[in-house]
């Protein structure tokens, strides 16, 4: 029963850092100013395909 | 839709980076072709110029890309940290949730208490508690407590038959002598209850009785403890065959057992005495079998005038020394008295010594007869109703219960309860409380919240308690769930929770052999079949071996 649970409450644990990390992770993409940021690469990254596409 | 922009808004740099890279590698390919095939120095210096334009801006562009990533792990960091705090903050909540319905459950222990104590209704047990929280005054009155007087009023109750023939502010007053003269509340409240009802004295009166009593008992070193069990014993019979008074027959069993004697011996002697014709026969068989000169008619006059210990003592000293009687003799003697030999005996050595105390016990006899309430006031003020100890107990209790009576309607507390319910409900739902608040090192479980701080904050009210939950709303975490009581639930939005390329397997309880068909228990399974197939299972990149050895601690749940 111990054994159960260490294993229970260990991968208890595990989960739960797991789970916050990616609903940080989540959080942070939401940021207004990353979001604003991440359009304009993208934007220069589309511009400098357009460009290689007609040469 | 906000999910779905961001979203959308990774994926379509990824897309376009994607796209980048195809188109360089298209360019390098047609740059390779045009060496090949020996194409114009022009031509592959344009396509080399293009390429090099593009390896430049991609450079930058990936500097960028380089610098958001950071500011990405910058703010994911921070988003961590403040979900971990808000979730042991929803672990705070928890622990107070949890002391209040403790406090709620005292409050409602107390009042089904007092309502199975009285035999009356829940809503009486509430106003009977209230009028004894008034008595208790927040803690000042460290002499009883709540239970005390619950149990005088009880006794109270039994006495008086009617409810309105006492009030909380008597069995207080009784409950604080009863432990002063370190008596139990049963006989201190028969006692007074007859002095009442029998001899008409006022509830202050009698229970001023009973500390002249004490008085008058240690002056003539008797145990008052002694006298009241005899009186709780013999004492209604006395008093129905006397006709005394209980103030007298209290003083009469002093004075007896100070005699060696009982109540009961005084109803023998005078039964013999008070049948004349009787009574002189068998006091002249003993006088001619002993040779003495015996005459019990003073001792009858006096049983007559209801001095029954005078009357025991003028027995005593007529019959003399009685040390050397022959069987016929012993017989006689009891015939005569309704007296044994040994409590004669015992009453004569008593005698002896008694005459040394005298003069405090006539001090302590005339203040009893007086009823010198002066007198017993100081006596009482003099005895401690409680040790130390008992005393820091009370003033915990009497703050405890004072406060709970504040709170006394099943109705509101009916809804405090459902409304801890629901919070308690939803933050367990909403994320894994305690095991986040164990990763964070924090004991949110263990909130130093004292019984009496929350039931404080319990009796300020209902609306007090709904604004405090509504300051205080859990944080909305959608993702991995752990149930906080140690079962395992992995729950969330697709992609929502994502496993390491080590990671394998998700596992619960059952390695003991418990049972059950819990998602866990099914989740366990599959690890033992794994394992059973000689495959390696990780954790964060340990071996679930290890862990379940507790040889390390996997990477990552520390």
């Amino acid at each position: 029963m111990n054994l159960q649970k260490i294993v229970t409450g260990m991968l208890g644990l595990f989960f739960a850092k797991k789970g916050i990390k990616a609903l940080a992770k989540k959080k942070a993409l939401n940021n207004p100013k990353i979001q604003q940021r991440l359009k304009s690469i993208t934007a220069e990254f589309e511009q400098l395909n357009k460009e290689l596409e007609q040469d | 839709m906000a999910k779905q922009d961001r979203k959308a808004d990774l994926s379509a740099l990824k897309a376009q980076e994607a796209r980048t890279e195809q188109l360089i590698k298209k360019h390098e390919s047609i740059l390779d072709l045009y060496v090949k095939q020996g194409k114009s120095a022009e031509d592959i210096n344009k396509k080399a110029k293009t390429l090099e334009n593009a390896y430049t801006r991609i450079a930058k562009i990936q500097g960028k890309v380089l610098g958001i990533e950071q500011d990405i792990s910058k703010e994911d960091s921070k988003q961590e940290k403040s979900l971990i705090r808000q979730a042991t903050s929803a672990g705070s909540i928890l622990a107070i949730t949890e002391k209040m319905k403790s406090a709620i459950g005292y409050i409602s222990t107390i009042q089904r208490n007092t309502a199975n104590t009285m035999g009356v209704t829940l809503n009486k047990a509430a106003k009977l508690n209230k009028e004894i929280a008034k008595e208790l005054k927040f803690g000042l009155e460290t002499q009883t407590n709540r239970e005390e007087i619950l149990h005088t009023m009880h006794e109270m109750d039994d006495v008086f038959k009617q409810s309105n023939m006492y009030s909380a502010n008597q069995a207080k007053d009784l409950a604080i002598v009863s432990n002063k003269l370190n008596i139990s509340k049963t006989e201190a409240v028969k006692l007074t209850g007859a002095m009442q009802l029998v001899d008409g004295a006022s509830s202050e009166t009698a229970t001023n009785t009973l500390v002249l009593a004490k008085n008058l008992a240690d002056a003539k070193g008797v145990k008052f403890g002694a006298v009241m069990k005899e009186i709780s014993k013999s004492g209604k019979d006395f008093a129905n065959w006397s006709g005394m008074s209980m103030k007298n027959m209290i003083r009469t069993t002093i004075e007896t057992r100070k005699m060696g004697f009982e109540l009961s011996d005084a109803m023998n002697v005078a039964n013999k005495l008070l049948d004349v014709e009787g009574s002189i026969e068998s006091q002249m068989k003993f006088n001619v079998l002993t040779g003495k000169q015996a005459n019990f008619d003073k001792a009858r006059a006096l049983m007559l005038e209801g001095k029954h210990a005078e009357a025991l003592n003028e027995v005593r000293d007529q019959v003399g020394d009685i040390s050397k009687l022959n069987i016929l003799e012993i017989k006689s003697l009891e015939e005569a008295t309704g007296l044994t030999r040994e409590k004669l005996m015992v009453s004569t050595s008593l005698a002896e010594n008694a005459a040394n105390e005298l003069n405090s016990a006539e001090g302590a006899t005339e203040a009893y007869e007086e009823g010198n309430a002066q007198l017993a006031e100081q006596l009482a003020s003099k005895e401690h109703a409680t040790t130390a100890v008992e005393m820091m107990e009370n003033a915990e209790k009497n703050i405890k219960d004072t406060l709970a009576t504040q709170l006394s309607d099943q109705k509101k507390m009916k809804s405090v309860m459902m409304g801890i319910q629901i919070v308690q409900g939803a933050i367990a739902a909403l994320s894994s409380v305690k095991a986040i608040a164990e990763l964070t090192a924090m004991s949110a479980m263990t909130v130093g919240i004292g019984m009496i701080a929350t039931l404080a904050a319990v009796s300020l009210g209902v609306a007090a308690l709904t604004g405090a939950f509504s300051k205080a709303k859990p944080p909305a975490i959608q993702d991995g769930i752990i149930g906080s009581d140690g079962g395992l639930l992995v729950s969330g939005p697709k992609g929502s929770i994502q496993l390491d390329k080590d990671d394998s397997i998700i596992a619960g309880t059952d390695l003991g052999g418990g049972g059950g068909s819990s998602a866990v228990a099914q989740k366990l399974d599959v690890v033992i079949q794994l394992l059973s197939q000689q495959r390696v299972l990780n954790v964060s990149g340990t071996q679930l071996a290890e862990v379940m050895d507790l040889e390390r601690i996997p990477v990552g749940m520390g």
